[in-house]
This record gives structure tokens, sequence and C-alpha cells, in this order.
């Protein structure tokens, strides 16, 4: 299975549970792959990195505690600080409850505001509000890391105190759109939005999530550049979540344009059916079948294909997801009313978390339509449902299906998106129900 | 002076006839009692029956009873006339007193229909009902499975329906019993029986319903007031047969529980919103037989304009949902 799509786990988040597997994170690096420099030399220079490396609280104003933790660091002389949006995302929804706290190696702590953010590309920029005479800062990398070389993640993992995970770069992955580096190292909650840095020191990307042991993801340099670029040009958002509604609209916009400008591929389904597999970009599909239950008295295959958007917007609410799945049934020994029983009464759901405070109750709309040439002695009911997101006009969530059935066969086609705007559910909803039909 | 008093017991009509010859007759549950009822309800002495020297009337006296005593079903105390033939209820006792050569009421010829309610009651129509139901439920059952119906997922489904049936009738029973009606099994197996296919046919409807409508929250609906229902249904006969609280009280503790059963199984939720607006939409495959039914197909072009209305719907349902915002927190900036 798709191991990201389904333990993406975000890092700034998680309860403060001392976990035994810290005990034996070891300051020892390895040196094998770094060219011709000593270990000794690599550690004198990467502890120094400590000192710019901040823990990030927000604190809730009423009660004056920690709602969420993570880690973040400094880029400039000027009190810039870099961390993951999904760490400030409870002041994103709620500015006027929070304040940004920034706590250093020494505990010393210090007022952060608010500069920019990317919600899509998850990275906040913050910036001290004070600032002393003498600001340490990390450099940024000048170029990319190679493959398989060393990378070392920084950050204050569970509360526990500031340590240094190593691990190798392994490049961007291919199943992400948005553009994530694999890191063969294993960041922990509290991690996120630390800097990972080459043996050098500097950093060539932030750390962001983990879909388990060994396998994490780290938002690539270039982002946090074009961040730190736009962040001189003046910046008053209307508010900070019509802000969110404009960067994943953009986003979404982009990569549905490019998923809708290639002709999709037919695809076999039960040798009947003809459907859709994966669409390119980071979609990624997967086949099952009953064919081996040999007490099976029906047929069924399916398809499921999901793409790894998620974006992380706050607390049990993400956006980005697209899923799409195909099942095709054959009545086979169970006749024409038993097959109907099977196949009435199918639901479908969201597959985006939001809550009742950020998107509406669906209004859908389901009818029978008129059989094209190949549907022909097929009933054909569908249904679509429509979202929309409370606070971030112009952003939905869609739900459609689509079921074709005769007294012996059914195809169920069905898709949801979240996070996009009409016109790209509409031209999404139009090429996808051409692209389930018969033979 | 001949008279007689026919005890209708609880509704068994073996009458109990008595021939008196004084002009005062108590009656209650104590052994000196000229008319002496067992009914747990009736006080040792409850009722004085007074009869005129000519025993052209009578009075009823109640003898400030715990239960009361009731003429002609109205409730009443201290002295009151009535007439012969007059019904006169003491605790779950009623009673009627006749002058001994009066005739007996001729009663009304049967109809046909009357033939058939009567049988209704009988084991052979209830035990057909019942295992109608049963056979329906299994029928439902291997209707509903894609896989071979196995002997002992039957058999359990078997004794589950039988103890069901068999449970409601007995609830059933209490019911009939708390309304003072006659206690009997039969009659309360076939309406059970009756219920539960109607049920069966009520539930096909209504997924047809829903399906073709789409209407959010009408499950939640039904199956509210179905749960609402079960437990007044639960409650009624067991607080009647297990408690030794005065009818009264009973009855109000009763319409009480069932009240707090209805408020927070149905109109509570109905009131938190958030339940109704489910992030689940109601979207189901439809079986043919409904498709062939009911629907009317349109052309994809016209449905995706259909489609498209649902996004100004749901914008809609924002603004509403920003406004209620900007009212719970007018002080925000």
């Amino acid at each position: 299975m798709d191991l990201k799509t389904l333990c993406l786990i975000f890092l700034g988040l998680m309860p403060l549970v001392i976990d035994d597997v810290f005990a034996q994170e070891s300051s020892e690096l390895p040196s094998a792959d770094i060219r011709s420099q000593p270990a000794a030399q690599i550690r004198s220079r990467l502890s120094q990195l400590y000192d710019q490396v901040y823990q990030i609280q927000i604190i809730e104003s009423s009660t004056q505690n920690k709602s969420a933790l993570g880690s973040g660091f400094q880029v400039s002389a000027d009190g810039l600080i870099i961390t993951n949006y999904h760490v400030v995302s409870v002041l994103v929804f709620e500015p006027s409850h929070h304040r940004i706290l920034y706590v250093d190696q020494n505990d010393n702590e210090g007022e952060l505001e608010l500069i920019r953010f990317d919600a899509v590309n998850d990275l906040a920029l913050l910036k001290k509000t004070e600032l002393s005479d003498n600001e340490h800062f990390l450099d940024l990398a000048q170029q990319q890391p190679e493959l398989g070389d060393s990378v070392y993640s920084l950050g204050n993992p569970r509360n526990v105190g500031m340590l240094m995970v190593s691990g190798a770069y392994n490049g961007l992955s291919d199943y992400s759109f948005a553009g994530r580096i694999l890191f063969s190292g294993s960041l922990n909650p509290g991690m996120s939005g630390g800097p990972s840095v080459n043996a050098n020191g500097e950093v060539i990307g932030v750390n962001v999530s983990t879909a388990g042991s060994q396998l994490s993801f780290l938002v690539p340099l270039s982002k946090v550049e074009q961040l730190l670029s736009r962040a001189s040009t003046p910046w008053q958002p209307e508010n900070y979540l019509s802000e969110i509604a404009t960067q994943v609209r953009a986003f979404q916009e982009d990569y549905f344009n490019q998923l809708l400008a290639p002709e999709w591929t037919p695809k076999d389904l039960g040798s009947e059916a003809l459907v859709t597999g994966e669409l390119g970009l980071d979609t990624n599909c997967w086949g099952d079948s009953n064919e081996d239950d040999e007490d099976a008295k029906f047929r069924i295959l399916t398809l499921t294909c999901s793409n790894s958007n998620h974006i992380y917007l706050d607390r049990g609410f993400n956006t980005g997801v697209l899923h799409y799945s195909y099942s095709y049934r054959e009545a086979g020994e169970l006749g024409t009313i038993r097959f109907h029983k099977l196949i009435d009464g199918l639901t479908f759901y969201p597959d985006n978390q939001a809550s009742n405070d950020e998107v509406t109750a669906y209004s859908c709309e389901q009818q029978y339509l008129t059989p094209s040439p190949e549907e022909e002695g097929h009933f054909i009911q569908t249904g679509f449902c429509t979202r929309a997101y409370i606070d971030m006009i112009g952003l939905y969530d869609v739900l459609f299906y689509s079921h074709s059935a005769n007294s012996y066969r059914s195809l169920v086609s069905h898709f949801t998106l979240a996070g996009v705007s009409m016109e790209t559910a509409m031209a999404f909803t139009e090429r996808f129900m051409e692209s389930a039909t018969w033979k | 002076m001949e008279i007689v008093v026919e005890i209708l017991h609880s509704g068994q009509r073996d009458a109990r006839i008595e021939k008196l010859d004084t002009n005062e007759l108590r009656v209650g549950r104590a052994w000196s009692s000229d008319i002496l009822i067992t009914d747990p309800d009736v006080d040792a002495e409850h009722l004085l029956i007074q009869l005129d020297e000519e025993a052209e009337s009578f009075a009823l006296i109640d003898l400030q009873s715990a239960n009361g005593s009731r003429h002609n079903k109205k409730k009443f105390e201290g002295k009151i006339e009535a007439d012969f033939g007059d019904l006169i209820q003491v605790g779950q006792t009623r009673l009627r007193i006749h002058r001994m050569h009066d005739p007996v009421p001729a009663t009304k010829q049967r109809s046909l229909l009357d033939h058939q309610l009567a049988n209704f009651y009988r084991p052979a129509v209830a035990l057909g009902l019942g295992a109608s139901a049963i056979l329906i439920q299994m029928l439902d059952m291997y209707l509903s499975t894609s896989r071979d119906l196995e002997w002992h997922t039957a058999l359990t489904s078997l004794i589950g329906m039988t103890s069901g049936l068999a449970f409601f009738a007995l609830i059933l029973a209490g019911l009939s019993k708390l309304f003072r009606q006659e206690f009997v099994y039969w009659p309360n197996l076939s309406l059970a029986a009756s219920l539960i296919i109607l049920q069966k046919l009520v539930a096909l409807i209504i997924s047809w319903i829903s399906i073709n409508t789409l209407s959010e929250g009408l499950d939640d609906f039904i199956s509210n007031i179905a749960r609402a229902g079960l437990l007044a249904l639960w409650l009624i006969p067991s607080l009647h047969i297990c408690t030794p609280l005065k009818p009264w009280i009973r009855n109000t503790v009763t319409a009480v529980l069932v009240c707090i059963t209805l408020v927070t199984s149905y109109i509570l939720p109905s009131f938190r919103e958030d339940l109704w607006r489910s992030s689940r939409p109601q979207l189901v495959t439809a079986s043919m037989p409904a498709s062939l039914l009911l629907a009317p197909s349109m052309p994809r072009k016209e449905y995706l304009a259909l489609a498209r209305n649902t996004f100004t719907e749901a914008d809609q349902l924002a603004v509403e949902a920003r406004e209620e915002k900007e009212e719970e927190t007018p002080e925000s900036e």
C-alpha cells in the first residue's frame, strides 16, 4: 500500500510521550560517505548548529499553555525563522487566541510573529520581535546534495531536548506533486520545522513528515527560498484563511491542469468494462479481486486509485486528496434478485477530514441517466455531492459515483475531490464520467 | 327484592350471581363484605350500594377508597345516584347491578368481518402469521447474502426471530393489560407477527423513497422514533407488571419516561445541528426495481447542469454558516 498516504503523520502535534527509542539516539555520525572529512570534524561543526535551532511553542492565550510544539531555525541576522505551517496552524485558524514563542538551547524564550506562510508546501516564516546583539543563523546550501549523501535532521522531538538524526538523501519523491525530499532517517513528532543539513551544516530542507520507520520527508530548500524571496514584499492578507484558499486554489489549478491535459488511457476491468488507471503525476492504483475465493458465488474486481496530495490545514482538517475507484461485479451463481440485493445500498464517503465548523453539509443531486449506446440495457444511477469550505470561499469538496448495471453485471465508478474550485470539479467530473464504460 | 350483581372481573366474563335481601351491600376485600372482591386495587371496605325501598333506584357511596370508584367510567367521591345496568368500577373490577326480572340485552349478530376478526385471535392464525414473519426474515436473510446460507446462521436467526416474536407478544400482552383489555396471548402474537411483516414492507418502501429523494436525516428520524417507541413499549408493561405503585403513579412515571425517551433520542438531537449536518452524504445505489419503477432518466448534459447547482446550494449554506459564526462572536476582530 501507499505508505505515505496511509501513515502520513505530522510531527509537530503529537502528545508528549517519552519513548525509549530516543535513548538509543547516538551522536556517532556515519562518516564513510562524507568526502574526505574526518568524523570528528563534522561532529564539531554540526554541534555548533544547535544554537540556531529553536523549539517553537504555540501558546494558547487563556490558559497560557502550549497547544502545539515544533522546531524551527533561524535563517537571517534580522531574526527570520523557518518552521512548518502545520506547527503554527492553530494560530492561523485562531490568531486572537494564540501567540508564538521560541525557546533556545539555554532555555531563553522570546516572542515570534507570523510573517508569512505557505500551506501547500507546509512552511511558515516567523520573525523575532526583539533581536539580541549577536544573532546566529544557519546558511542555506548552495547546491543540492547528491543521492546517498548524509543528511542530519535537527529538532526537539516530543519535548525531550534538541537532538540530531542522521540518514541519507534520496532525492525528490516521485509520488509528491508538491515536491518532497525522501530522507531515510527517523523523524519524530516535535522535529517538524527543524532543519536538515548537509555535512557542512548548510540547510538542504525542512523536516516535515514521516511514513514510518526510517522513511521521512523534507520540504526542499527551493520552497524555503521562494518563501524568503517573498518576505520583503508587503503582505496583508484580508485574513489568513482566505490566504490559504488562494494558495490551495492556485496549487490545485496547476495540478488538475496537468492531470486533465493528456488523454486518459482506457484500461480493462473484468474483460467487460473499461476504466482509467493511473493518471500520472502522483496517482497510484491498487487492484483487488475475489478470484481466489472458492466459496464466492459472484465475481468482483476493484481498482482503487489515489494521489498523495494531503494538504494539512489544521487539526482534523485536510484537503488536496483525489481518490477514485472502480468496482466491477458479475452475478455468477447469485441470480438476479440476490445480485441486486448485493449491489444495492453501496454508500460513499469523503476521503478528507473536515468538521462542521469548517465545511457545510453536502448538497447532493442524484438521478438516473439515459444510457449511451454502449450502455444500452443498463440502468445508470449517478450521484454528485458538493460541500463548500465555510471560511475559504471558492473551495469545495466533491463526491461522485455512477452505477451502471443490468441483471447480471454492474460497474460502480466513484471519486472524491478535496479543495477544488467549481470549474476544476466540473471539468474532472465530465472527463471521469466518460472514462468508465462498457466495451 | 331480588337483584343480581354481575361481576366482570378483569374482563373475564364469568359472572357471579348474588341474591340479596338487605338494603345495603358492602363491596370490598374484607371477609365481612357482601360482595367480596379479591382485586388488589380494592380496599377492605371500598363501596356501599344503598337500595331504596321500592328497589326502583340505588345510590353508590365511595368509602374513601384509596384507588377510588367509577360510575359509568367517571370517577366519583361520596354519594351518587345510579341506575340499574350502569357500569360500576372498583379497583380494576367492573360490576353491573340488574333487577332479577330485567331481560338480558340481546347481543348483536356478528358480521362476516367480526368473524374474521375473531379468527385473527385463533392460535392457528397466530401461528401462521408468526411462521410467515419468520419465513420473511429467512428469505430476507437469504437474499441479502452473497454466500450459501449456513445452517447455524439460519438456526441462530430462526431462534432470534422466534424469541423476538414471543417477547414482542409479551410486551403487547402487558400493554393490553394496562389498557384493561382482554389478556389473551394469541391475538398478541398475531399482532406482533403482523407488525413485523408490516415493518419489513415499510422498510422496503422507505429504502425506495430515501434512494429517490435523498432526504438527509430521514433514516435518523425513523430510527430515533423507532428507538423511542421500542423503549416505551418495553417500559410501560414492565413498570406495570413489576412495580407495586398506585396506577396513577405508574402511569405518570411511564408517561414521563416515554417523554424523556422521545426528547433525548429525537427532539434534542434535532436541535443539535451537527447531528443533522452529517459529514456523510446519503448517497446510496439503488436496486433495479426502484430504478425501473420510480425514476425517469435524463441525458448526461442535463445532469451535469444539475450538478452545478449543488455548488450554489453549498455556497448558500456557507453564507448561512458564516453569518451564524459572526453572530456567535460579535467582538472578534
